[in-house]
C-alpha cells in the first residue's frame, strides 16, 4: 500500500480485530474499528486464552509459533489486568503409544526452534503432583502462555485509540458495498481497505466465506491456587481439535492467574443454541477428574458455552477476499484466535504494505478455499 | 447416580410457602416431594423446624404436614434441570447426587438479604440482619454484646427483640424510612428504634470495637459497638427459575399469574420469589399453588380471595420501606462492591453495561456468582443482572461429573 496514511476499516473488535487495530495504527495507518457490542465480548470472552504453539499442520505451527513470539515481545507492555502468565503447556501422555507421539512432537518443535522437554513419569509428577498415577509422561513446552482475553482485547483497543484510531462500538454493520460500510445507525464509512474480522459473523458481510460455528463448553472452579502449574492437555487433544467427528471431548485444564481452574474442552459442529449440554459437560468434567482425582471435591462455580469460528480446512482465512476487491478477511481462526491474533495482524499489515511477510502468507489466503468453491459453481 | 423417582408434585424450598404448597398437594392426593438445602424443614422463618415454634400457625402446619405423606429430601440442592421434567439434585452434606422427576414443579426458593454498600460494610463485625439472627439461633453467643441493627424493613424490630431475648445489648435500631410511614413498629422495640436513621460508614479500631457513623434526623452521631447488622430488605432467589426458563422481572421477582403459575408450563412459584411479602403471604400463595398444581379446583377457589387480601396488606406494608436516595450514594471510590473478586466502586464507574464491567473487572464472577453484588449494581447503576449460568449454586466437580452419568 503506497499511501502511508491509507484508511483501514476493521469490522469486529474481537481479539483479531483489536490486534489488527493496534498493529495497523502503530505502523501509521488510519484505522476505524467497528463492533456491535464492545471489545472482546464475543468468542474472545468465551474461550480459554491459551497462547500455544500448535502443531496440527506445518502451516498451523508456523502461524502459531510466529504469533506466540509476537505475544512474548508484547508482554512487557501489557497491564496486570491482562493476566499474562508464561505457565507453559504440558502435553500429557497416558500410555506408551502417546509417549512415542511425545517424541515425535518434540522433534517437530525442535526443528523450528521451539523449546520443549520430554518428561518421564517422575519428572511429570514433580511438575504436577495432582495428576493421577500411572501416566507415561509428557512434553513440557515452557513458553506457552495464558492470558485473560477480554482484558487483552480492550487493552489493544485502548492503545490503538490512544494513538488515533477511531472506534465505533455498540453499532452493528448492516452491509458493505464496494469500499463503503453501512452501519445500523445510518453512518456510512468509506475506507481504502475493509477487514472482515467478524469471527462466526463473517459470512453476514462476506456470504461466500465458509465459517461454521463450532460449539465448546467450559467450566470454571473456585480459587485453588497452585493446584496445577501448567496448562495440561492430553495428547489426544489434537485428534479432538482436528477431527471432524460431530462431538469430541478432550482433557484440557488451565490454571488462571486468579487461582481458578478453567476446564475444557469440547467441540461440536452444527449446534446453534448456547444451552449447556449435560452429557457433554459431564463427559468433559469426568475426563478432568479422571486425570486430576483431587479436583473431584473442588466447586464448579460456572459453566458456559461458546462458538469458535471454524474454517473449511482448519486454517484461518487471512488475506484478500477474491469476491470483493475492497475486503480482506481475518476470520476462521477456530480455537486459536487468541494465539494467532497478533500473527494475523502482522501478516495482513505486511501484505497491505507490499512488504515481505515473516512467514509465507499464501497458505492462509482465502483464495485456497474460495477459488475452489467458485470453480464448483 | 441413584434413583430418579417421579413425583406428581415437587416443591423446591421448605419455608412457609413450600410447606403449605406441599401439604395442599398431598391433601389433594398427589405424590409429593420437598427438596430443601437445610437439615430441617422450616426455611428462614421457621429456621430449625416448626416444632420449635409455639405459634398457632406453626403448630397448624406441623400437624397438617405430619397427617399426609410427603417425601422430605433434606440437605439437598437443586442445581439445574437435567431434562425438561427432571431436576439435577446434589446433597449438601455428601458427594451424592440424584435426579428427581416431576409432573408439576413449585418453586418456593425464598429470598436473601439486600446489602447496599457504605464505607466499611465488608469489615469483620458487620453482618446481615437475618444473618446475625441465624448465627445466633445456631449458637453464636451474643450475650452482653453491644449491637447496632440498621437498614430497613419489618425484620429489623423482629430481630432486635429476638437478639434482646438472647441477651444482646441492642443500642440502636436504625430504620431509614420516615416515621410517618413505619411509626407503629417503633412501639414493639422501644426507645432504641429510630426512624429517618441510617448508617453512613463504619470503621474498626482493631480490638473488636466498631465505630458506626450514623445520620439521624439530619444529625451525625457516632455509636461504638461490637456488632453491626445491616440489610435493606430482601432480594428474591430466582436463579433456579431463570435457569429453568421462567420469566423473571428486572427486580428479580418471578412473573406469576393468579394461580401462581409461571411463564413455564407446569412450573409454579410462591412466596418471596414472587415479590417480598412475608410468611403470611407465602403461606397463602403456597396453598394456591399446591391446589392449582393438583387440579383441586374446589379447594382452590376459596384460598384465591384470601391470598389476594393478604397480598394487598403486605404490599402496603412493604411499600412503606421504599429506600431513600441517600442510601445509594454512600459508597466511595474505594468501597468494595463485589466481595468475591474485591472490585471497588471506582473501577466500575467507567462502564456503561453490566456485562462489560463483569468481563473487564470480574465483578460478579466469583463464587457467589453476583448474588450479592448483582442486586447492588442493579440499584446503583441500573445494570441488568444478566443471564444466570449453570450450576444454579456451586457444586463439586465430582457431583457435576456424576450428574451426567446415566
Amino acid at each position: 500500500m503506497s499511501d502511508t496514511r491509507a484508511h483501514i476499516v476493521i469490522l469486529g473488535a474481537g481479539i483479531v480485530g483489536s490486534a489488527c487495530a493496534d498493529v495497523f495504527v502503530s505502523d501509521g495507518l488510519r484505522v476505524t474499528l467497528i463492533d456491535r457490542s464492545f471489545p472482546g465480548s464475543g468468542a474472545t470472552a468465551e474461550g480459554m486464552g491459551h497462547i500455544v504453539a500448535m502443531d496440527g499442520s506445518p502451516e498451523e505451527l508456523a502461524l502459531s509459533s510466529y504469533s506466540r513470539e509476537l505475544w512474548h515481545s508484547l508482554s512487557g507492555s501489557l497491564s496486570s489486568s491482562c493476566e499474562y502468565r508464561r505457565f507453559g503447556t504440558i502435553w500429557i501422555a497416558a500410555n506408551d503409544r502417546h509417549m512415542s507421539a511425545v517424541a515425535a512432537k518434540h522433534r517437530v518443535y525442535d526443528a523450528i526452534g521451539i523449546e520443549s522437554h520430554i518428561l518421564d513419569p517422575a519428572q511429570l509428577y514433580r511438575q504436577e503432583p495432582n495428576l493421577r498415577p500411572g501416566l507415561a509422561g509428557g512434553l513440557l513446552v515452557p513458553d506457552d502462555v495464558v492470558v485473560y482475553p477480554p482484558a487483552v482485547a480492550r487493552e489493544l483497543v485502548d492503545r490503538a485509540v490512544a494513538r488515533g484510531a477511531a472506534a465505533i462500538f455498540g453499532v452493528d454493520v448492516v452491509r458493505v458495498d464496494g469500499p463503503t460500510v453501512y452501519l445500523a445507525d445510518r453512518q456510512e464509512i468509506t475506507g481504502d481497505v475493509i477487514i472482515n474480522a467478524l469471527g462466526i459473523g463473517a459470512p453476514r458481510i462476506s456470504p461466500h466465506v465458509p465459517v461454521r460455528p463450532r460449539r465448546g463448553h467450559l467450566v470454571i472452579t473456585e480459587r485453588v491456587p497452585a493446584f496445577v502449574h501448567h496448562q495440561l492437555v492430553e495428547l489426544g487433544y489434537l485428534d479432538s481439535a482436528h477431527g471432524t467427528s460431530p462431538v469430541s471431548v478432550a482433557f484440557n485444564v488451565q490454571p488462571r492467574a486468579t487461582g481458578q481452574l478453567l476446564i475444557g474442552s469440547s467441540r461440536e459442529f452444527d449446534v446453534e443454541n448456547s444451552t449447556v449440554d449435560w452429557e457433554i459437560l459431564s463427559r468433559m468434567v469426568r475426563l478432568a477428574v479422571d486425570y486430576l482425582p483431587n479436583a473431584r471435591s473442588l466447586d464448579a462455580i460456572r459453566a458456559w458455552t461458546g462458538f469458535r469460528p471454524a474454517s473449511a480446512d482448519g486454517l484461518p482465512y487471512i488475506g484478500p477476499d477474491p469476491y470483493n476487491e475492497n475486503v480482506w478477511l481475518a476470520t476462521g481462526h477456530e480455537g486459536l484466535g487468541i494465539t494467532t491474533a497478533l500473527g494475523t495482524a502482522h501478516l495482513l499489515l505486511d501484505q497491505l504494505r507490499g512488504r515481505s511477510t515473516a512467514i509465507p502468507a499464501e497458505p492462509y489466503w482465502p483464495a485456497r478455499i474460495l477459488e475452489e468453491s467458485r470453480g464448483e459453481r | 447416580m441413584s434413583n430418579d423417582t417421579r413425583y406428581e408434585v415437587v416443591v423446591v424450598g421448605a419455608g412457609p410457602g413450600g410447606i403449605a404448597a406441599a401439604c395442599c398437594a398431598a391433601e389433594s392426593g398427589k405424590s409429593v416431594a420437598v427438596i430443601d438445602e437445610n437439615a430441617v424443614a422450616g426455611g428462614q422463618f421457621w429456621r430449625g423446624g416448626l416444632s420449635q415454634y409455639g405459634t398457632r400457625q406453626a403448630s397448624q402446619w406441623l400437624k397438617r404436614s405430619q397427617a399426609v405423606s410427603i417425601d422430605w429430601l433434606e440437605n439437598a440442592r437443586v442445581v439445574a434441570l437435567r431434562s425438561p421434567d427432571t431436576l439435577a439434585v446434589c446433597r449438601t452434606d455428601s458427594e451424592d447426587v440424584r435426579t428427581v422427576r416431576f409432573g408439576r414443579l413449585i418453586l418456593a426458593t425464598g429470598a436473601r438479604e439486600l446489602f447496599l454498600p457504605f464505607p466499611g460494610w465488608t469489615i469483620p463485625g458487620v453482618t446481615g440482619v437475618g444473618a446475625l439472627q441465624a448465627l445466633t439461633k445456631s449458637g453464636l453467643d451474643i450475650h452482653g454484646k453491644r449491637v447496632v441493627i440498621a437498614g430497613s424493613g419489618p425484620l429489623l424490630p423482629v430481630v432486635a427483640l429476638n437478639l434482646k431475648q438472647y441477651g444482646a445489648d441492642v443500642l440502636l435500631v436504625a430504620e431509614q424510612a420516615p416515621e410517618d410511614r413505619v411509626g407503629r413498629f417503633a412501639a414493639s422495640v422501644g426507645e432504641q428504634y429510630s426512624t429517618d436513621t441510617w448508617v453512613e460508614r463504619v470503621s474498626s479500631n482493631g480490638d473488636g470495637e466498631l465505630a458506626v457513623d450514623i445520620r439521624q434526623s439530619g444529625d451525625s452521631i457516632r455509636v461504638q459497638c461490637e456488632l453491626l447488622a445491616c440489610a435493606y430488605g430482601l432480594v428474591p432467589n430466582s436463579e433456579l427459575a431463570s435457569l429453568i426458563g421462567c420469566r423473571v422481572r428486572p427486580d428479580a421477582t418471578i412473573e406469576v399469574d393468579a394461580q401462581q403459575s409461571t411463564s413455564s408450563a407446569g412450573v409454579y412459584a410462591v412466596g418471596e420469589v414472587t415479590g417480598v411479602g412475608g410468611a403470611n403471604a407465602a403461606i397463602m400463595e403456597g396453598q394456591v399453588a399446591g391446589y392449582a398444581a393438583s387440579g383441586n379446583t374446589e379447594a382452590l377457589e376459596p384460598v384465591l380471595a384470601q391470598r389476594d387480601r393478604v397480598r394487598e396488606i403486605t404490599e402496603r406494608t412493604y411499600a412503606a420501606y421504599a429506600l431513600r436516595e441517600e442510601i445509594f450514594r454512600l459508597a466511595e471510590d474505594d468501597t468494595i462492591i463485589c466481595r468475591c473478586e474485591d472490585v471497588a466502586l471506582g473501577s466500575l464507574l467507567s462502564f456503561a453495561a453490566g456485562r462489560t464491567a463483569k468481563l473487564q473487572t470480574r465483578c460478579g464472577m466469583g463464587p457467589c456468582q453476583g448474588r450479592i453484588c448483582g442486586p447492588i449494581t442493579t440499584r446503583l447503576f441500573g445494570w441488568s443482572s444478566g443471564s444466570v449460568r449453570l450450576p444454579g449454586s456451586p457444586v463439586s466437580l465430582g457431583q457435576l461429573a456424576a450428574l451426567g452419568d446415566r
